[in-house]
């Protein structure tokens, strides 16, 4: 029984590095999108990838796919949907923003390790 | 003497000279350190300056920038939009390349192998079989239709058919209000506007969709829809009623959907106004709320026929998705009301009851989602279904206790990519007539495209 749930456990740990989703003020706050328009893309992109993209499908986050990928299955959900061009700009542009975010996040933590291991040298000296 | 006074004087006019000379070289080394001074003032000045004059400079090329990027962003828009409307003004309905832009295929195939403990009820199934069709007759009116096969073969006998799920015009106004007219999913509960295989967990669709709010349920109306903020749509319609005379004290209000011609005898209103907010968190969360209702009259048979029932239906319902990282919890509850159940007969209830909770947990790892699995997922899924489609009867009837009855169901689903999916699950099954009902084994390929 231990062994199960310590191979459960792993699994969840393991798959712990997640997606992420974020809101427009997440990336307002990150400083990846700033002006009244990006926001208001942003908005409406989450709003149908959250939203009018469940009625076919889960809930499909930016990173799943590549650029590339996207640019494959997009165009024709987006008419599924009966989406309009607009909306197919705005998810490419949340896309694009998502993964600078990701970007962004992951130097920082980076950061944040450095600091730490400088931190711990200092005092072992 | 004289010779004596003489060299005297010219010594002391010699010195004279001397200290004259030494405090002009003094003054001149003052003036230089002054002019250096000040030199090396005009200098700094100078220098903060020229940093001031590239601060601006930089300050202009990033509007400069901007102003180009908005620029061609304008100019791309207008080109775009100037395409896009040129078809509509320049070529006709038979120009082939129009034709095929503005027109969209899809379908959803549902495949099934239902197994039952014991030896009998084992079967594989072509459930169903949807085929989508759509055409943008312009840049706001647009067709939508889902043509369905059920069972693969059709015949007198079978409980195979051919279904037309959805038929509709879309007039697109604006973001608040559109209209729709034809054959609409009937917009109560979460799971009959969203039936596709993919969007939901288990082989079969949960019992509550069954017998609660049996979907899929289409209606025929006219109606609006639209947002009203970015997180708060709503739709109405006045549609097509129920026949009355076909609910059974068993699968509650399922065969009183009239598929082939519906009556508006006594047309329904049905409306539901869904909220999903943005939620900030560091976990991503996705939340759909929504609540839906249906209201009409009962007394409608196919073609209009009428079947002489004095009695109405109200309903209500409320569903919410939420997701939470790799948890999903998924629920619908439905309350209806039937007044006049006594004038149907069939031990009809006067009030029925249903819902279902669903989790699931996305368990996959990360770190294995590479190569030709690099798009899949494995889902863990449990789900309770209730139903009780003898609630309350009218006084003088008898409660049919297989009206009662309630639902385990334990799987998996397999996403090989977002569209394809394997599902396998286990259904525990029990109501108050028998007790303990035989155990299901359901296994399902699903896709849509």
């Amino acid at each position: 029984m231990k062994k199960y749930t310590l191979i459960l456990t792993l699994i969840l740990l393991v798959g712990c590095a997640n997606y992420i989703l974020p809101t427009a003020k997440e990336l307002q706050d990150e400083g990846i999108v700033n002006e009244t328009s990006e926001i208001q893309s942003i908005i409406r992109a989450r709003n149908n990838l959250t939203n009018a993209c469940l009625d076919c499908h889960r809930v499909t986050y930016p990173q799943e796919l590549s650029k590339q990928g996207w640019e494959r299955v997009l165009p024709p959900m987006i008419q599924k949907a009966r989406l309009g061009k607009q909306a197919m700009d705005d998810i490419y542009f949340y896309i694009d923003k998502t993964m600078q975010c990701v970007e962004l996040r992951k130097q920082k933590e980076l950061e944040k390790q450095k600091a730490l291991e400088m931190q711990q040298a200092q005092s072992a000296n | 003497m004289y010779y004596t006074r003489l060299c005297l004087i010219c010594q002391v006019f010699f010195l004279l000279m001397c200290s004259s000379f030494v405090l002009t070289e003094e003054d001149r080394l003052q003036q230089l350190e002054k002019k250096l001074e000040l030199l090396s003032e005009e200098v700094t000045k100078l220098r903060a300056l020229r940093e001031q004059d590239q601060i601006e400079i930089e300050k202009l090329s990033n509007k400069s920038q901007k102003f180009d990027d908005k620029l061609k962003q304008t100019i791309q828009q207008e080109v775009s939009e100037f395409i896009s409307e040129t078809p509509d003004q320049t070529t006709t309905y038979f120009d082939t390349s129009s034709w095929l832009q503005n027109t969209f295929f899809g379908g959803y195939v549902d495949l099934n192998a239902n197994f039952e403990e014991g030896t009998d009820g084992d079967f594989s199934d072509i459930h169903r079989v949807v085929l989508f069709l759509g055409y943008n007759f312009n840049t706001w009116i647009s067709m939508y239709t889902e043509i369905e096969i059920e069972h693969a073969f059709v015949s007198d006998d079978s409980g195979g058919e051919v279904v037309i799920e959805q038929l509709m015009v879309d007039f697109s106004l604006s973001q608040f209000l559109n209209f729709r007219i034809g054959r609409i999913l009937t917009p109560v509960g979460y799971l009959n506007a969203r039936h596709n295989p993919t969007t939901f967990h288990g082989v079969e669709r949960p019992a509550f969709a069954t017998f609660i709010l049996p979907s899929t349920w289409s209606s025929d109306g006219i109606g609006i829809f639209g947002n009203i903020t970015q997180s708060l749509s709503y739709e109405a319609y006045i549609v097509g009623g129920l026949d009355g005379s076909l609910f059974d004290d068993v699968k509650g209000i399922r065969d009183g959907r009239i598929k082939e011609r519906p009556s508006y005898n006594e047309p329904a209103f049905t409306s539901r106004i869904q909220f999903s907010p943005s939620i900030s968190s560091e976990v991503p969360q996705v939340l759909i709320t929504g609540v839906s209702m249906y209201a009409g009259g009962l007394d409608n048979g196919n073609k209009g026929e009428n079947p002489d029932i004095d009695a109405n239906i109200q309903i209500y319902a409320l569903d919410f998705l939420y997701s939470l990282g790799r948890l999903e919890f998924r629920g619908e509850f439905a309350y209806e009301k039937i007044n006049g159940a006594n004038e149907i007969g069939n031990n009809v209830a006067k009030e029925i009851l249903g819902g279902y909770l669903q989790m699931a947990l996305r368990v996959t790892p990360d770190a294995l989602k590479v190569g030709k699995l690099r798009n899949s997922d494995l889902y863990l899924f449990t789900r309770y279904d209730y139903l009780d489609t003898q609630f309350n009867v009218p006084s003088g009837v008898d409660k049919n206790p297989a009206g009662k009855r309630d639902e385990w169901t334990f799987g998996l689903t397999f996403f090989f990519e977002v569209n394809l999916a394997l599902k396998f699950d286990i259904q525990l099954r029990n109501d108050d007539d028998k007790g303990d009902l035989t155990t299901l084994y359901n296994l399902g390929l699903v896709w849509i495209f």
